[in-house]
């Protein structure tokens, strides 16, 4: 009876700007701790926090897909380098050589298989497979739609056309899956590529279609639409940002690759960054556009977004103090690289989202079995516009 | 799906321990088998440091060509150097001197673009000029035939900065100066004639037959100028950079796979778990 009481209670979900600080504090780890000993603990930590907010959906699959993306461009990488490299001083093996000639990339394929080689492509691979790894993560738990609305106001429209282009993969899922359902009850046997032309066919029939009602739908809710007399500010707006943009290359420029005093570089880049900002608060001034169903922001975001603010600090920090256990590379002779209890600290740290959801989960289930008409409403914490 | 999750996350975990696979703990260096070998072939190795003294190697080598890289691992001098892949890498710290690399940048005292920038700069000795130029290549695609020279020099390199004039037969003339690594496992080498007791340093009498030195650095000798010979180095101690790594951390592996394993296990359980329910 618990049992089921239990599992009635899904595990609720967090702020998306809250997901957005945690994904960014995954990578800024995944970027910073370049200890291997780090890697096991970041997949474990986000197969931990996508299983726990896994939906039904099609996007809760981006994780194992990502990572398994991820995996296969490490075992290329790593058959790629060891075949065209050849530093390091510990010899594997040695295969057959062969010299590429100089129109070729005067590479030397084969040879000397060494060690560092090996290990060193491994790991820079499985460190990129770890950066797929807190994408898919961040897009399995979190709504898209929702990650778009963060954005400002006059890119709004932009924001939309990402949201369709985004629509789109897992529409085409849904749609292949229910035109194969659809094929199977008309006695159809759906296997492999020979039944791609009866599934193909109309997922892109039906894919032009939605696109056709997408478009006259726009339309009638007025995609594109200004406010009146906007034309003016509008263009205005845009010489300004364009202007913004060209002074802040200016300014960058001169910090980076001349002798011109500091303040000087910094001040004109300044000034288009303040050029930059008036545009677009013009821009979104003529932008007609409200926000309807806000997310409300609970203690329980705070609490994530300070333990992810607190990882990517700790990551930080150990990398400038501590740069010999942070860092790792084999070259010139392989060794074990070095461990440190604040490795796993920060590796485990990642998986606070999945510890934080089930302490609310467990919460909740325990209010809702004190009086279950009046426990809050778990799954979706979106309110109302206030 | 969800099995294959899990095989994903195994997949993961033990694509990790691989990487941390058996590493031999000696660091067995190339040279020693080279030298155990009879070597037919010589290069030679000019260092020099930023305090401007030097340390010059003639470097035997049995195949018919090795990398810059080659000869800088062979000398024995403690080395970092970023690895681009495909066999270009760049040096970053000689004996002690440069940039620690990857605790630093590679290039760490070129940050700065409007002050000075140090690195070692690569040249390499062209035999019928002479003289020392840049090198077209990397360290580590560079091929260093029988008879060439390398030279290294930590410091400024907008313009030529190279190491002092030398000849390849200054260099490997049999002086004392010729000090190949003091590897520490090479074996004395069985195809000289005359016994040697096991404590003779392997490379000074047995590797290289003078005569055939004296007579390749008589024939360059010849084309190259008088008194192109460079002053008597000046030894240096080296210091190594600073140590790293040490043994098998057993704890840290096992801490480590067993978070990473539980975690993912776990997470796997959930999604199983969250599909299952009909939306």
């Amino acid at each position: 009876m618990t049992i089921l009481r239990a599992s009635k209670v899904e595990t609720p979900t967090f702020h998306t700007k809250a997901w957005l600080v945690w994904v960014v504090s995954s990578v800024a780890v995944v970027n910073t701790i370049e200890n291997p000993f780090v890697l096991p603990l970041v997949f474990g930590s986000l197969s931990a926090v996508a299983g726990s907010f896994a939906r039904p959906g099609p996007e809760s699959r981006s994780f194992a897909t990502l990572v398994k993306i991820g995996i296969t461009f490490t075992v290329i990488r790593v058959v790629l380098f060891v075949a065209t490299g050849h530093t390091g001083v510990t010899t594997l093996f040695t295969s057959p050589e062969l010299h590429l000639p100089r129109w070729l990339g005067d590479l030397r394929l084969g040879g000397r298989v060494t060690a560092e080689v090996a290990i060193q492509s491994c790991l820079e691979g499985l460190r990129l497979a770890a950066f797929l790894a807190c994408l898919g993560a961040f897009l399995s738990v979190t709504d898209i739609y929702r990650v778009l609305r963060l954005l400002p106001r006059f890119l709004a429209e932009a924001g939309l056309v990402v949201t369709i282009a985004l629509a789109f993969v897992p529409t085409m899922f849904r749609a292949a899956a229910e035109v194969r359902d659809a094929q199977r009850l008309r006695g159809h046997r759906v296997r492999g590529l020979r039944s791609i032309v009866p599934v193909a066919i109309p997922v892109l029939a039906s894919g032009l279609e939605r696109s056709v009602t997408l478009a006259e739908s726009m339309e009638v809710r007025g995609y594109g639409r200004r406010l009146e007399g906007s034309a003016r500010v509008e263009a205005w707006a845009r010489v300004a940002a364009l202007a913004g943009a060209i002074v802040i290359a200016v300014g960058s420029s001169f910090l980076l690759f001349s002798r011109a005093p500091l303040w000087m570089g910094a001040s004109i880049c300044a000034s288009g960054v303040g050029a930059l900002g008036l545009a677009f608060a013009a821009l979104s001034r003529v932008v007609p556009r409200t926000r309807m169903r806000r997310e409300r922001w609970s203690g329980w975001d705070w609490m994530l977004a300070g333990c992810a603010g607190m990882t990517a600090i700790g990551a930080f920090a150990m990398r400038g103090l501590n740069p010999a256990a942070a860092t790792y590379y084999p070259y010139p002779a392989a060794f074990w690289p070095p461990f440190h209890a604040g490795v796993v600290m920060i590796g485990v740290a990642i998986s606070a989202p999945a510890f934080l959801g089930a302490a609310r989960k467990g919460m909740l289930a325990r209010a809702d079995e004190r009086h279950p008409s009046m426990a809050p409403k778990a799954p979706d914490s979106v309110g109302v516009a206030r | 799906m969800k099995r294959r999750t899990r095989a994903a996350i195994l997949v993961a975990g033990a694509t990790a321990l691989l990487a941390l696979g058996p590493l031999p703990t000696s660091e067995a260096s190339p040279c020693a088998s080279v030298l155990a070998a009879a070597s037919t072939n010589h290069a030679g190795l000019v260092v020099q440091f930023a305090d401007g003294s030097m340390r010059q190697f003639c470097i035997p080598f049995t195949e018919s060509s090795v990398t810059g890289l080659d000869l800088l691992v062979r000398s024995g001098l403690p080395l970092r150097y970023q690895d681009y892949g495909g066999g270009s890498v760049a040096v970053c710290m000689i004996g002690g001197v440069g940039c620690d690399y990857p605790s630093k940048p590679c290039f760490c005292q070129c940050s700065n673009p409007n002050k000075s920038c140090r690195f070692w700069g690569y040249y390499v000795w062209n035999r019928s000029t002479g003289a020392w130029s840049y090198s077209s290549n990397g360290a580590g695609t560079r091929e260093v035939h029988n008879g060439d020279m390398d030279g290294w020099r930590w410091g400024e390199h907008r313009s030529p900065n190279p190491p002092p004039a030398s000849t390849f037969a200054a260099v490997c003339s049999g002086s004392s100066t010729i000090t190949p690594p003091p590897s520490s496992k090479a074996k004395p080498p069985k195809t000289s004639g005359a016994p040697t007791s096991t404590a003779t340093p392997p490379n000074t009498s047995e590797t290289r037959s003078p005569t055939t030195v004296a007579s390749d650095g008589a024939r360059i000798a010849s084309s190259t100028p008088a008194g192109a010979t460079v002053s008597l180095p000046t030894d240096r101690a080296i210091s190594a950079p600073p140590d790293r790594g040490g043994h098998l951390p057993i704890t840290g592996i096992a801490v480590v796979v067993g978070f990473g394993v539980g975690l993912g296990l776990w997470g796997a359980r959930r999604f199983r778990e969250a599909r299952r329910v009909p939306p």
